[in-house]
């Protein structure tokens, strides 16, 4: 059975290759040019609801919002070089915020509202943002990280006294024949800049190149599309939303209150999303929430996840309710900028990421760096033969991401069938061993979350001088379930027969996992807390 | 006062350049690709509504049978090389088919409904059509025709008996995992093949390149736009209209009827029309018609004539209609395949056919092939920088019009101002001569076009041994008015003292001016229709003075 798209393999270089680039849009026109003739294109088709705020936008609305927005940035005499800062929610102004920066050639550097006030500042520092947009439920934490800074800030809702409303930089009169920009570095130039998960102390600036490998996967998008993700401008998927939505021309759902299962739902069946991009935690809430099993979901046609493994369980509750077919596991990294694999073949390949997208080479490398064939576990590595400016003042860990070659390492273990389908099985550095013997944390997740009281799981390594990494468990239960550590410790006992498979460490029930910013299980953080609470105890 | 669009000018070589081909849509993808695309990314806008026949098509709709159609082409065997006819109105599912052709890398052949047959047999005796597509009104002439070629005949409206029916061939199931074809020979292959204006004998084969070239001067087109434009396949303008609504995703109106000025008011009304294409005939007709004054033009944003000269009372009574100063002369002819100028100036540049658009350089050379400067008359040359497969089967005439350089030899004398705006003087084969002066008929036409009661007017030259090309006019009056061709005669005598620009041939109220099968209007044979007019009129006062 032919799987489509088609993956090509090179059985002598062990390179496996995705399908050519999609053409459709002139090779030379930059994201941002694609999107103002877009939405010039389509002047009166709903570009965004808020379904929070309540404001509905045309494409001719926002375009008009995102002129006057750069048409104020270059009243400042912005250059291209200057980086505008953003730490916000999907409020109704924040796509004409990001399309400004489009129009001008300037890139944005986006934070997640939870950084803390040290870290904004560290980060900040690095880049410089000449202008920030964020909300006024932040402003004094941004005004205050951003104090040795020559900064101006602009508040995007519940606006202090003191701060520059959106409302007001809207108001800016559009500039006489308004176009967008020519890029000064052509499509090589940064279009954002976004945060690496933070699993290793302060996360690194990630340069996005401005290439349309942004829109692999998605070429299938059409003006009947409605597009939701609750992802702020952040996240890649958060910035993927944004783009997609302006490049082919769909209706964007955005909502800016904290992410609520109950209200996703409601968004999902009230607007008839028929798109959506979703973290597993947020999946795992959405099949516990009481609504789920009522909900009408028949529009979606498009439900992609990932960021991180959902738990089998979570997969098929969401696949249950849906009307197509339409689940997607999609697989990729900040620094990619875009999607590496997109699987569409759950029944077929369950628990593989899927196929590499449309432009894409991949190899499989041992810890000698030589390629590995089909079905051998190695560091994935990507190729997508395009410029990347790395992480914004940091060439030491940009060499580290990339090699001399243009291969981006991975850093995820995993493997290559023999389809061309990819099957990650652990980040390289979260590997454990248990007595010299390795296993992978999700291993045992995967077992644990079989227990139909556990909402979610996250299983991290405390060392023993006698045993080496010993697993424990941090776990979520289910709402009204009753569920005890011990249990857990138990079911994991009667699955398996291997010693090192065991929770040698013990379990916690907790009311939730810990994150990092962008909604990733942050296994540190979690194994943080449960040494918390075993001291506690 | 800068003009936008800016065209440069090369003083040294004598080059004008129009700005830069825009770049939107990938350059490798063809037409069919781009028209494909464009469908399936838009499924639920309105593509096409028919003002005659009541249908209206979503484009997902459109493009379901655009595929069935391609489909259908594909299983008879047909090749890239192979080519499809057309001979028909603008009915319901003539669009798919022009899409299926597109689809397919195939190009079709369109004629105009009024050909005869032994045109239309002489025609598709060169490009020999596979399966034509013709409406039932025509079908037996087409079969006539045809009747040596193994060709299939599909009708598309009033299906005699033994006709294949459109309605079956568009249920044809769709291929699986339906794609557009690649084009075997890039888009340098052949789109279309239109005929050239018959006013040298038989019409010529043009074939049409597949380039986004045609689509220059349309790139302001959105999904708000409502495009009419009454002009069939066969005209590069209706051509151009069937792509451009694909392209740019556009509600396209159509009509399966002739043309009545009354009705073509009355759906730019109903239908808020916001571009339209005409030709001056039917500007002509328009603003004659009772209607005009109380129809409602303010949803127009672009309103483009072109094809041959409207009067300048022409051009004043459609704008003093118009709610945007949005009238455009358009220039080109069809070996081109697309627009070569559009004037958006009507107020500083009047008369003038315009400036180049994008990607396109025009010179302006002598009869020894020199190129001129600025305000110079000559023979206006333009070049596209695109491959032209020339005329269909003839080699000769290809080489005429188009040079080893691969400059077009219009054939139109004109002169380019300092600012860029060209201006047509007429046809170089049409430049007449009294005793030995040269003069143009249009000249003779503007001034005749100022009386009042003059709807339309034709000049043309009638040979005198002793003085040459004596100007004689074939004129059209409006409706209820009172005029005697004396009346002209006498008003051209007092508006100039040259004698050679006199109506020295005489002048004949008709009824309508004779047109070529595109609704050009026909010089030679408005010529004709005078000499027989005036022969009758010789022989009515012979038999009295009998």
């Amino acid at each position: 059975m032919p799987y489509t798209p088609e993956n090509s393999y090179d059985n002598d270089q062990k390179i496996w290759s995705g399908e050519p680039v999609v053409k459709y849009f002139d090779p030379d026109l930059s994201i941002g040019e694609i999107i103002f003739h877009e939405m010039r294109r389509h002047p009166q088709l709903t570009a965004q609801i808020s379904a929070t705020e309540g404001t509905v936008l045309t494409r001719g609305e926002l375009l008009a919002n995102a002129m006057r927005l750069a048409s104020y940035m270059r009243s400042l005499g912005l250059l291209q070089s200057d980086i505008v800062g953003i730490i916000g929610r999907n409020t109704t102004h924040m796509l004409a915020v990001a399309y400004a920066c489009f129009f001008n050639g300037i890139a944005f550097h986006s934070l997640n509202i939870t950084y803390d006030r040290d870290t904004i500042e560290k980060i900040y520092k690095v880049t410089r943002p000449s202008i920030i947009f964020c909300d006024g439920d932040e402003f004094e934490k941004v005004r205050s990280a951003t104090a040795e800074l020559d900064v101006k800030i602009v508040t995007m809702r519940n606006h202090p006294l003191d701060s520059i409303k959106i409302d007001e930089v809207v108001a800016t009169p559009i500039e006489e024949n308004f176009q967008p920009a020519k890029l000064e570095k052509g499509n090589d130039q940064t279009l954002a800049i976004l945060c690496s998960s933070g699993t290793t102390g302060t996360p690194k600036a990630v340069t996005i190149t401005n290439s349309r490998h942004i829109l692999a996967g998605n070429y299938h998008l059409t003006t009947a599309d409605v597009q939701y993700s609750h992802n702020t401008l952040d996240w890649i998927t958060g910035l993927l939303t944004t783009i997609t939505s302006g490049v082919f021309s769909t209706t964007r759902i955005i909502a800016d209150n904290a992410f609520d299962p109950a209200f996703a739902l409601r968004i999902i069946e009230e607007y008839k999303v028929t798109w959506t991009i979703q973290p597993p935690s947020s999946m795992a809430l959405m099949i516990n929430c009481p609504d789920f099993e009522t909900c009408d979901m028949s529009s979606l046609r498009c439900y992609m996840f990932g960021g991180s493994r959902a738990a089998l369980e979570v997969q098929k509750g969401i696949r249950s309710r849906l009307s197509h077919d339409c689940l997607q596991f999609v697989y990729g990294f900040t620094e990619l900028g875009a999607m590496a694999t997109i699987n569409c073949h759950f029944d077929e390949k369950t628990g593989s990421v899927g196929q590499l997208v449309n432009g894409l080479k991949m190899k499989i490398i041992n810890d000698d760096g030589e390629s590995l064939g089909p079905d051998e576990i190695g560091e994935v590595c990507i190729m997508n033969n395009q410029h990347w400016s790395g992480y914004y003042g940091n060439e030491v860990e940009t060499r580290n991401m990339r090699d001399s070659l243009g291969w981006y390492h991975s850093g995820d273990l995993g493997y290559m069938d023999r389809d061309g389908f990819l099957y990650i099985m652990d980040r390289k550095k979260e590997m454990l061993k248990y007595q010299n013997i390795m296993y992978y944390p999700n291993d045992i997740e995967s077992v644990i979350s079989e227990m139909p009281q556990v909402a979610e799981v996250c299983v991290f390594g405390i060392w023993s001088n006698i045993f080496g990494d010993e697993a424990a468990a941090a776990v979520v239960k289910k709402l009204g379930s009753e569920l005890e550590a011990q249990d857990v410790v138990d079911y994991v006992r009667s699955r398996t027969d291997s010693k090192y498979k065991q929770l040698n460490g013990g379990a916690v029930i907790v009311d939730d996992l810990q994150r990092s910013a962008n909604g990733k299980t942050n296994r540190m953080a979690n194994k943080a807390y449960f040494l918390h609470l075993k001291n506690r105890s």
